[in-house]
């Protein structure tokens, strides 16, 4: 009894290290090693190496199996168009809604032919390293063993994995916001202002892969006021705060010295105006059910129940969760993946929530390691689920889009040049566009301005433009016609006038037709 | 006991050929058709060149230079040109003028307006031979390339004949008689004769021989045969444009009616690869002639091009459009004498083919004979008559040692404006450069606040 209470005492020492105890970084880590950063216990190392090995098996495994979905061809056909691939250049603008490191990343693999892959293994090259970074983030806040508990929560969490197997922007923001939180965590720990000015480089870095980034800032300044720390000298959240600004600035000077500004203003009018595209619940049920239903309940729990421990350290993790989470609830459109950066966070109360469970006395840590293997378990099944049978959901960035890889080859084997594509929505049009190289148009975009993504094309009469022979083909898909029953109808309807014959289907592995693509005449 | 038959079927049609090449022409007679019996054939059918498809587009009523008189590279307008109003006299005169959309002129076509404006090979007599028309004048009208987007982006697709004759000098009739025959009728008939035509046609050589052959007909309608049609149905309309459908042969074969079928089947069977080797297009609504519009009429011909051009079997396909009369409007050119036989004025005829140098002109003189010889020719058929026998051959137009490329839409138009790309440089060179301020911020502070760095400074 008195072992298990003295070590006990130590994995609690270890978890509730008090402020001030040790002043610095540096010293702690010092401390451990003189040569090399440090590794805590032999467990906590083994942890963090399944972590890097799961997670890197989990985003790179059958990266290419399914093709991609219309996020990501949007995307990989920026960078392309942005390399000079004549195959794109044509057909997808380089200046839309967001901004552009990560396409400027990728670009030098897209430059000639149709590639589809290669911006996947970037996207999950940011994801293993966001998964790495949860070790020097949970050694900053708690000890070894929490930061590997952590990696390993996040490696195998299916809505991370998920989204870093795609070529979306939310992964690499989130890997640069994961470093701005550990920055923080370390400048907090330290009080050391100089971390904040890494902290504002990495949070900018962050928004110059998608600008929403720039709500960590405000999550940063949340926690600043909250924990009251770091406030001097005043010149370090100064600086970082400006270097945040200054990196995040210069997506519109450059979008306007590039010649794009119309385009990019143009996007901000459109999502300002943009109606709702799901319910108030959404985050809370799809993309909390995809961070693992076990793993949030552990992370709520964990506070709840050890409230009289909560210092600085939770402080940090929940100004991160909650104050981008509030903006998301208020900004009109919701994204599946836009919850990215809080991923972290999430895995790193869970993970502290079941360390400080198993420090409680032997008993409870059986009960932390059972609890530590469900959480587990109840990630990574469905996570491995959704590599081996792929959503077919058609939810935006949850994954590829089967089908629309041999539909749009379909089309560049078959489709004479020149020809255009009518499709329900803008989501086939993108696929149809980036595989098979022809033009394709949205039969639900619309023709109010206000009312439509500016780089989509409105038919503004349907009926006229196939009279006119504008469009050879119509395509009909299973994930727009399930998002919109009426445009559905009126492209069959359409289909049926213009004597549509089906000259390509491609189906699941049930034999239902996924996407059909009929060939039209006037 | 099968190759004697065989050899007897062969007779028999060698026979009804040199018979019909002989005679060489085909009059309103209740004769028995010259189509052989029994299909065995000794001879093989398979095509004789990696053209396994042939599609025949015949239009109607407008000159070589009315459609393509402007366009550059072709025998065209001559510069300066002035037509006479009356004859005898060069004053007043006029000159060919651009219109545009429909021509609002219905203009005399008939084998005698055509001597009228040909006068004795002077080309004179265009005004003249409107003469009835309000506006005589009108016969002058031509089409810039731009007002007939479809024949133009047709002709820079594939190869131009600018010496490509009317077969016949006389109306549509006996010109779309002659295509399917090899046969000048009697006269220039206005309508199709109560009694039908007689005589062995293309499709009784592809029936003998068993190679697949299919007419589609745009708003096909199978009740309205010889026997029930007015006198009006029998001067417009599908009898008068698919002799076939009028032949005494078709009325007695059950078995040819399922080769003519309606145009929405010539869709169907490109998407279901089931194009025959031999397809005939004929339009009843959008045959172009005036005083419809062209640009309309001509979406039916980029349809039909473009389907094929979009399905499988284009590979090994051959598109060829042309026009039965030039309708009375100008050309330049005095029409010739083919085999002994005076020809009609130059039409439009353009042949599109993977196996045709796209945007080519060919200055041979040619007649809708050519397409009986080439059809003849490529699945060793016997020859109609002596005209389709010594046609000049369109085999040397098609170049079959390269591969076929890949096929590019007829009038392709684009549904939106071409893209306005940023400047890629500047692109790179401010997210690079942001990068790299990002990164060299973050480097900094850790090498500043660097464990080991700091141990070392530690007293």
């Amino acid at each position: 009894m008195r072992s298990d209470f003295a070590s006990a005492t130590v994995l609690t020492r270890l978890v509730d290290e008090r402020a001030g105890s040790r002043t610095s970084v540096a010293r702690l880590l010092g401390t451990a090693s003189s040569r090399l950063p440090a590794f805590g216990d032999r467990v906590s190392t083994a942890l963090f190496a399944f972590a890097i090995v799961a997670g890197a098996a989990l985003r790179f495994v059958q990266l290419g199996a399914v093709g991609l979905n219309s996020d990501e061809a949007v995307y990989a056909a920026q960078a392309a168009s942005l390399a000079g691939n004549p195959h794109f250049t044509s057909l997808f603008p380089v200046v839309r809604a967001h901004p552009l490191l990560f396409q400027v990343l990728i670009s030098p693999l897209y430059r000639t032919g149709v590639p589809d892959v290669p911006g996947r293994y970037l996207a999950a090259a940011f994801g293993v390293g966001t998964v790495a970074l949860m070790y020097p983030l949970g050694r900053a806040l708690y000890n070894a063993r929490v930061g590997a508990l952590a990696a390993v929560l996040l490696a195998v969490m299916p809505y991370h994995v998920v989204v870093s197997r795609q070529i979306i922007l939310d992964g690499p923001m989130a890997f640069f916001t994961t470093a701005a939180l550990t920055f923080l965590a370390l400048a907090a720990k330290s009080r050391n202002g100089r971390w904040l000015v890494a902290a504002g480089a990495a949070i900018g870095l962050g928004a110059l892969c998608k600008e929403p980034g720039i709500i960590l800032l405000a999550a940063a300044f949340a926690f600043l006021a909250l924990s009251n720390r770091l406030w001097r000298p005043a010149r370090y959240p100064v600086a970082g705060a400006a270097l945040a600004l200054g990196l995040t600035l210069a997506y519109p000077l450059l979008t306007a010295e590039a010649g794009g500004g119309r385009g990019g203003a143009s996007y901000l009018a459109w999502q300002l105006t943009r109606k709702p595209n799901h319910a108030f619940d959404f985050y809370f049920t799809t993309v909390g059910a995809s961070m693992g239903a076990v793993l949030v309940a552990v992370a709520g729990l964990g506070l709840l129940v050890f409230a009289a421990r909560l210092t600085w350290r939770e402080t940090l993790l929940l100004s991160w969760v909650v104050v981008p989470l509030c903006y998301f609830e208020v900004w009109p459109v919701k994204g599946f993946s836009y919850l990215m950066p809080l991923a972290p966070a999430i895995a790193m109360l869970g993970a502290v929530a079941i360390v400080r469970l198993g420090a409680m006395g032997r008993a409870r840590a059986v009960a932390a390691a059972v609890v530590a293997l469900g959480c587990v378990a109840s990630l990574a099944v469905p996570a491995v689920a959704g590599i081996v049978t792929p959503t077919t959901s058609g939810l935006a960035a949850a994954g590829g889009t089967p089908g629309g890889r041999a539909a749009g080859q379909w089309a560049a084997e078959h489709a004479p040049a020149g020809s255009q594509f009518m499709t329900i929505g803008p989501s086939m049009a993108n696929l149809i566009q980036f595989y098979g190289g022809h033009r394709a148009d949205g039969l639900s975009v619309s023709p109010n301005p206000l009312h439509r993504n500016p780089s989509y094309h409105a038919i503004r009469n349907a009926d006229l433009a196939l009279r006119r022979g504008e469009y050879e083909y119509i395509v009909w898909d299973a994930y727009s016609a399930g998002r919109s029953s009426h445009f559905s109808a009126r492209t069959m309807e359409l289909v049926h006038r213009f004597h549509g014959i089906p000259v390509d289907v491609q189906r699941d592995g049930q034999g239902r037709p996924l996407i059909v693509i009929y060939q039209v005449t006037p | 006991m099968r190759a004697p038959a065989a050899r007897r079927g062969f007779a028999a049609i060698a026979l009804v050929a040199a018979l019909l090449g002989l005679v060489g022409l085909v009059a309103p007679a209740t004769a028995t058709p010259a189509r052989p019996e029994g299909k065995a054939s000794a001879v093989d059918h398979r095509p004789a060149t990696p053209l396994h498809h042939l599609v025949v587009m015949m239009q109607s009523g407008h000159s070589f230079d009315n459609y393509l008189g402007r366009r550059s590279g072709d025998d065209g307008i001559p510069r300066g040109v002035c037509v006479p109003v009356h004859g005898g006299t060069s004053r007043p005169c006029l000159r060919p003028h651009p219109i545009n959309g429909s021509p609002h002129a219905n203009l005399a076509s008939a084998a005698a307006s055509e001597a009228t404006a040909v006068d004795g090979g002077r080309m004179d007599g265009f005004v003249r031979a409107q003469a009835g028309s309000a506006r005589g004048g009108a016969a002058l009208g031509y089409y810039p390339p731009r007002s007939v987007p479809v024949l133009t982006s047709l002709a820079n697709h594939g190869e131009v004949f600018d010496h490509w004759f009317a077969a016949v000098p006389g109306d549509t009739i006996a010109n779309r008689l002659f295509a399917v025959t090899g046969a000048v009728p009697a006269g220039d008939p206005a309508e199709v004769p109560a009694s039908g035509w007689s005589g062995a046609t293309i499709f009784d050589r592809l029936q003998a021989a068993d190679v697949a052959w299919r007419i589609y007909v745009e708003d096909y309608r199978p009740g309205l045969t010889l026997g029930s049609a007015t006198l009006a149905e029998r001067r417009t309309g599908q009898l008068a444009l698919v002799p076939l459908l009028a032949s005494s042969g078709f009325r007695r074969d059950p078995a040819l009616s399922g080769h003519v079928v309606g145009l929405g089947r010539y869709y169907a069977d490109l998407a279901h690869n089931r194009l025959p080797a031999v397809s005939f297009v004929v339009s009843t609504t959008h045959t172009e002639r005036p005083p419809h519009n062209p640009a309309v009429d001509q979406e039916l011909v980029r349809s039909v091009a473009n389907a094929l051009l979009a399905s499988s079997a284009w590979s090994s396909s051959a598109f060829l459009l042309t026009y039965d009369t030039s309708g009375g409007w100008y050309d330049h050119v005095p029409p010739t004498r083919i085999d002994g036989a005076r020809t009609g004025l130059r039409v439009p005829t353009i042949l599109v083919s993977p196996y045709v140098k796209p945007d080519t002109v060919d200055h041979t003189t040619y007649d809708s004979a050519s397409v009986l010889g080439l059809i003849e020719h490529n699945w060793r058929l016997p020859s109609l008559t002596g005209r389709d026998r010594t046609a000049a051959s369109l085999l040397p137009v098609f170049s079959f040692r390269t591969p076929p490329g890949r096929p590019a839409l007829i009038d392709a138009r684009s549904s939106r404006p071409p893209l306005h790309q940023p400047r890629s440089l500047v692109l790179y060179g401010g997210y690079l450069l942001a990068l790299a301020a990002g990164l060299g911020c973050v480097g900094w502070v850790l090498w500043r606040e660097h464990p080991w760095r700091a141990a070392a400074s530690r007293p």
